[in-house]
């Protein structure tokens, strides 16, 4: 019963055996008998492919910016795991081992370097994403998960900074850790406790290094994408962007950028960390920058005495980023349109401008 | 009713605990305070009981005792000055040994009778040759022969009540202070007027290189290390070198210099005319850091004072000076081309630092083969530096090159990237002429 | 009209495969390029240090009758001083790549994984071993065992 329907199906020129298989290298192969037979994708999902191939007169610049990110995610876990091979996060191998991938592994630079740049852009693009996310209103209802696995988002790829910056155990990045571990003694009672869990001791030391590589590699990735998920579920439906050519040619201009940066700019190396010896100038990564400056300022407040404007200056912070997880629900303007939304835009430019401003004076000064 | 019990139990205990124990404590510390009053108030003797009260410089002295070495030894005032110290009576009366105070040239016998005293100064282990030293020196010599008492005693340098210790930074006689020390006298043109010697040791020390390094002056140097005026011209038996002294003197800290000395040439004109003695061409107390311009010139110090300008000997001193500072100049050439490579980021120059190093430490080993003024002894030295130094010139070439190459590659992956977006460009253009026919 | 038409179609095609082989090439080569430094950076340089040392034992550490195992130019090498003199081969069995090990009753290189047996010149005596072990060169100066060339 069964063979004859099968057979009476068949096309008689469709071929067989090993043709059969050169035959899915073929564009229409790979269509209708890939795709549509052995993988189950309906037409309706191929067409909306093929309709999203075409070419938009206009496009929301920010459009790019989600494809760029996950790009750059995916960019950055492949070149780690490329550096992860020659890496072993110990103290006494760690610097030697990023001076081995940069001088002597080949083209162990062009990976470092992909790696390195990678996070800044990556950094860079998050903030770029929520500025263009809030000013579209995209976080309102019913997108609030949205929003917030986003917050989360851009809170991780922070923590891989922060985490990574440590892994090339240097002058540099031993301080900055040091500087950042420290700031959880703000905390009256529990701060030593919090210092003690990032630190793994009194001092940034052997076991410091082992949990940051840890987190780095292992917590943060995982995360990452499992918020990543659920940062797209809910838009699911427009995951293929319209007009895929021209994002396909930003991921190609963010990859020459890329690579232009790691060639012409390579990471620096700097010199093994010293722990008897502090240099002069201690100073975080650029996306640190304003939260250090936001600390500094806050030892100003010495009129409240004792702990108090330490903690008033993580304080502050932390209700900046609450404030920005509550976004969705705190506004309740049903407009999208920038115009009909004069408070929330004055509450984010404000809030943009004094990041930025905060960068600069911790930079210059 | 079940928790009162355990409430006066507990009241209970609290009561018999504070009147055991506080009570206790008080006793415990009024008593301690008594002990040690009466203890300290043992110690004393009664030398000290009056001078004490006799106040002013008197009482000074008890003070100074009290904190110099003899005081913490608990070696006390009979000790040196006799007397019976265990009477308020007559302690200073004749029969109980009492000394006063000694005249200027009876001090070095005075404080001779412990610190030469083997068997005494064993418990301390001391030396005890001070004073049979002291007698050889010029100063000793002075006092006991002319006797002259304006040369120094054992009091001038150690003090007299309060004599520290030599390793404490206080006392005059320690390292760091002793050329000062010395040069109270030596520096006092008037004072030193009858013995017709030089007064400007201190200046010229100062400015030699020992001299920089005492006052801190050159990084990375320890001046506890150097030498001062006693460490050339003994501490007790102090007199000028002499000839046949000198290298010995200066071979004591350049021990591989002296060796280097003795293998050469002028090792046996020393011995057959007295010269050149270190001295005749680094000078003395002004010794200056020794450098490549030593090997030119006429003038005293350099090679030309006693060679002849075309003598063989003289242009030989040229060869080496020319090897050395053709090895120092090829480094520091090199050391900027790795300095300007180190600002760009990214760039590795740790091993190439450390390979200049290397040849920097090969050149500081060549400089004190020059004493033996054999040219291969020193161009053995200075060739491997010079081949360490071309390494590196070499891997910082590699490494130029390397960028170059770099750059080259990261153009044709640009030119690539470039060449995809125009032709996805031309699939856009495509695809939307398509939709405007449609 | 009609003609034009089908020249114009005809064209397009023979445009579009040219394309479409012209596409391909370049996301082949792009694909090429981009693997290359990922294939050069898997393959791990050489360390260039080790190739002309010379290892130096103790000759207590080896004495007469015993062997020992040396890692010479990343290689583990069997050291065996006998009554013989001194022999130094490749300890790396060539059947399967097992370590093998020094019988002294016997007086024979045995492998433990599948028996395969060594003379002291490296010759197979008996077992799977398709090939002898190769000899390194050893010998005894004042009361060290070098092992390597020169």
């Amino acid at each position: 019963m069964m063979k004859p329907e099968l057979k009476g199906k068949k096309k008689p020129n469709e071929p067989v055996g090993l043709r059969g298989l050169l035959s899915w290298f073929t564009s229409e192969g790979f269509l209708n008998d890939v795709l549509k037979k052995r993988l189950g994708i309906s037409d309706n999902l191929i067409n909306k492919f093929k309709n999203n191939l075409q070419p938009k007169k206009k496009i929301h610049l920010g459009a790019y910016i989600s494809w760029i990110l996950t790009f750059l995610f995916i960019i950055e876990c492949l070149t780690g795991m490329f550096l992860m091979m020659y890496y072993h996060p110990t103290i006494a191998e760690a610097f030697e081992d990023v001076r081995y991938i940069t001088n002597i592994v080949p083209y162990g630079w062009l990976i470092r370097g992909i790696h390195f740049w990678g996070s800044h852009l990556m950094i860079l693009f998050v903030f770029f994403h929520l500025l263009q996310t809030y000013l579209k209103g995209a976080y309102k209802p019913p997108r609030e998960i949205t929003w917030i696995s986003g917050m989360v988002l851009l809170l991780l790829s922070l923590g891989f900074g922060l985490t990574g910056y440590l892994l090339p155990w240097n002058q540099i990045s031993f301080w900055a850790s040091t500087v950042v571990t420290e700031v959880p003694m703000a905390f009256p009672y529990i701060g030593h406790y919090l210092k003690l869990i990032a630190r793994g001791g009194e001092n940034v030391s052997q076991v410091t290094l082992t949990r940051f590589f840890s987190m780095h590699v292992m917590a943060l990735p995982a995360l990452t994408t499992f918020f990543i998920v659920l940062h797209l579920i809910p838009i699911r439906k427009y995951l293929i962007p319209r007009d895929l050519i021209t994002h396909f040619i930003a991921i190609l201009l963010c990859f020459a950028l890329l690579i232009s940066l790691a060639t012409l700019s390579p990471a620096p190396i700097h010199e093994k960390a010293d722990p008897y010896h502090t240099p002069n100038k201690v100073k975080a990564e650029w996306y640190f920058l304003a939260a250090q400056e936001v600390l500094e300022l806050a030892q100003h407040l010495d009129f409240l005495g004792g702990w108090a404007p330490k903690l008033m200056g993580v304080l502050i912070q932390i209700f900046v980023i609450l404030i920005l997880f509550l976004i969705p629900f705190l506004d309740k303007n049903p407009a999208r349109n920038i115009k009909k939304r004069p408070f929330a835009v004055t509450f984010i430019s404000i809030g943009y401008c004094a990041f930025i401003i905060l960068t600069l004076v911790a930079k210059f000064k | 009713m079940t928790r009162y019990p355990k409430i006066r139990i507990l009241l209970l205990t609290i009561l018999i605990l504070s009147f055991v124990l506080l009570p206790g404590k008080a006793n415990s510390s009024e008593k301690s305070k008594s002990k040690r009053k009466k203890r300290s108030r043992k110690g004393k003797i009664t030398c000290i009981i009056c001078h004490e009260q006799l106040g002013k410089e008197k009482a000074l002295w008890v003070k100074q005792w009290q904190e110099s070495i003899h005081g913490k030894n608990n070696v006390t005032c009979p000790a040196c000055h006799g007397g019976d110290p265990s009477s308020f009576n007559k302690p200073k009366i004749k029969g109980t040994g009492y000394l006063g105070k000694p005249s200027r040239t009876e001090i070095p016998e005075f404080c001779a009778r412990c610190h030469s005293d083997t068997s005494w100064m064993r418990q301390y282990n001391k030396r005890t040759d001070q004073l049979s030293q002291y007698k050889t020196s010029k100063h000793g010599m002075n006092l006991y022969q002319k006797n002259d008492t304006k040369v120094a005693v054992c009091t001038d340098c150690h003090g007299r009540h309060d004599i520290p210790e030599v390793s404490n930074p206080a006392s005059l006689a320690n390292h760091k202070n002793i050329a000062e020390t010395c040069s109270k006298c030596h520096g006092d043109a008037d004072y030193m007027l009858p013995y017709n010697i030089l007064t400007n040791q201190l200046t010229a020390y100062y400015n030699s290189y020992h001299g920089m390094i005492m006052k801190n002056k050159v990084d990375g140097k320890n001046p506890s290390l150097v030498p001062s005026c006693p460490d050339c011209h003994s501490p007790h038996g102090a007199k000028p070198p002499e000839v046949a002294e000198i290298a010995n003197v200066c071979g004591n800290c350049h021990m591989q210099t002296e060796k280097y000395f003795h293998d050469g040439v002028h090792k046996v004109a020393l011995d057959e005319v007295n010269k050149p003695r270190c001295i005749d061409c680094h000078n003395y107390h002004e010794i200056r850091y020794p450098t490549t311009d030593l090997f030119v010139g006429e003038s005293m110090f350099h090679c030309g004072f006693c060679h002849l300008t075309n003598s063989k000997e003289y242009l030989r001193g040229l060869k080496i000076k020319e090897a050395i500072e053709n090895a120092e100049r090829e480094i520091d050439k090199v050391e900027k081309m790795v300095l300007t490579l180190q600002e760009t980021p990214g760039l590795d120059v740790i091993d190439l630092k450390e390979n200049l190093q290397r040849a920097r430490r090969n050149v500081l080993e060549a400089v004190p083969r020059t004493h033996s003024l054999v040219e291969e002894d020193v161009t053995k030295y200075t060739n491997k530096a010079l081949a360490l130094t071309n390494e590196v010139e070499q891997k910082v070439e590699d490494m130029k090159e390397e960028f170059v190459t770099r750059k080259k590659g990261l153009f044709a992956a640009l030119m690539v990237i470039f060449f995809l977006i125009c032709s996805l460009l031309y699939k856009r253009w495509l695809l939307e002429l398509k939709e405007e026919e449609i | 009209m009609e003609l034009n038409k089908g020249d114009s179609s005809y064209l397009s095609t023979t445009r579009r495969i040219f394309m479409k082989i012209l596409m391909g090439g370049i996301f082949g080569g792009l694909i090429g390029w981009f693997l290359y430094p990922i294939f050069r950076y898997l393959i791990p340089p050489k360390n260039s240090n080790q190739d002309s040392d010379i290892i130096n034992i103790n000759t207590a550490e080896v004495p007469v009758g015993k062997s020992k195992i040396v890692n010479y130019k990343d290689t583990p090498t069997i050291v065996i001083r006998t009554d013989y003199g001194l022999f130094a081969l490749t300890a790396v069995c060539t059947h399967l790549g097992c370590i093998v090990q020094w019988d002294e009753s016997n007086q024979e290189i045995v492998c433990p994984c599948h028996a395969a047996k060594y003379d002291l010149n490296g010759n197979v005596k008996s077992g799977p071993a398709p090939r002898p072990l190769t000899v390194v060169k050893a010998r005894i100066v004042d009361d060290k065992i070098l092992v390597g060339e020169a």
